[in-house]
């Protein structure tokens, strides 16, 4: 049909043949997606849009190379995620400043209920002290919807250390939400 | 009887077991109140996990901006970077304009006029042998060694 919109491979082959709207229509398609997953990564609205803006970068210089073998969203989520390691890698060197700290609380705190926000801040808290992989696990899985293999994909990691990734932070989730257990968000 | 394992009780709550093993794990969760505890301690998990909102919406057109920026840095490439066949191209007029600039000044500086003795006062016979000034040294020596080789 003639009206139906492109898929993100034929974008992908588009801006590989220099159609540069192509990148505009698939950042317009992922850009929240994007943003959602790199600020659950690192957890500063900054650092995420910088990594929003490299990963539609790396789009671009990658589409000529793009082979559409696994999932675009796939794809698109494993740069995100190597992008927000080594944010995170520069992070550790310098750390967030109060400032952005504060405007990003408020933001959060904007049109939200106290309790719903208390709520929010815990549920942030304890995904933030969970380990590493199992961080990375929680939210390609809760928030992205990703299956196993995906976030295998993503990580590069096998199939059942994700599994049992998994297993160990839900667990762990849910001995730190304990006290929130009575809430119904 | 054996419990169902964990990570199919997630999947059962994140709604993404194929129809056959959710029928499977169904029916097991009802008949054993340890899994029936355990899927209801996930479910709860799963729904406070879903209090952490988060609203790209207000930072959306920075990835609008990302595009725009690679635009701009795809303008900024040069050429022979985006086009490989270019950059053979280019080298090969590169070292044509190098070859010819050379034959050039080569050119150039073999038919430069000989030094003229600027700045000094021609002799009083110059004139009389028919000589001027713009003459170069080296044609008055050549001259003037016929005639010295036959004195002596």
């Amino acid at each position: 049909m003639e009206n139906e919109l492109p898929s993100d491979s034929e974008l992908m082959a588009r801006l590989g043949r220099g159609d540069l709207a192509a990148l505009g229509i698939l950042a317009q398609r992922h850009q929240n997606r994007v943003l959602s997953l790199s600020y659950r990564l690192l957890g500063d609205w900054h650092r995420a849009e910088d990594v929003c803006q490299e990963t539609f970068l790396r789009l671009r210089q990658a589409a000529a190379r793009y082979e559409p073998k696994a999932k675009f969203t796939t794809w698109l989520y494993r740069i995100v995620h190597n992008l927000s390691l080594d944010q995170q890698r520069k992070a550790a060197n310098d750390p967030v400043s109060l400032e952005a700290l504060q405007a990003d609380t408020e933001e959060t705190a904007r049109d939200s209920s106290v309790e719903r926000h208390e709520l929010a801040e815990a549920v942030q808290r304890a995904v933030g002290e969970l380990s590493e992989r199992q961080r990375r696990v929680i939210i390609l899985h809760r928030y992205e919807g990703l299956s196993h293999e995906e976030i295998g994909e993503v990580t590069g990691w096998s199939k059942s250390a994700v599994e049992s990734l998994l297993v160990r932070a839900y667990e762990n989730l849910r001995e730190k939400l304990a006290s929130y257990q009575d809430f119904s968000p | 009887m054996e419990h169902a394992r964990e990570i199919d009780l997630i999947e059962w709550v994140a709604g993404r077991l194929g129809s056959e093993q959710e029928k499977v794990v169904g029916t097991h969760v009802q008949d054993c109140p340890v899994c029936r505890a355990k899927l209801h301690d996930i479910r709860k998990t799963w729904d406070l996990l879903g209090a952490w909102q988060v609203q790209p919406a207000g930072h959306a057109d920075v990835a609008a901006h990302g595009a725009s920026s690679a635009v701009q840095e795809e303008r900024r490439i040069p050429l022979v970077v985006r086009f490989p066949g270019v950059r053979m191209a280019a080298r090969i007029a590169a070292a044509l304009a190098v070859s010819v600039l050379i034959g050039y000044a080569g050119g150039r500086w073999s038919v430069r006029p000989m030094p003229t003795g600027a700045g000094m006062e021609p002799p009083p016979y110059f004139s009389v042998l028919g000589f001027e000034l713009g003459d170069s040294f080296s044609s008055l020596v050549l001259q003037d060694e016929p005639a010295s080789s036959q004195e002596s």
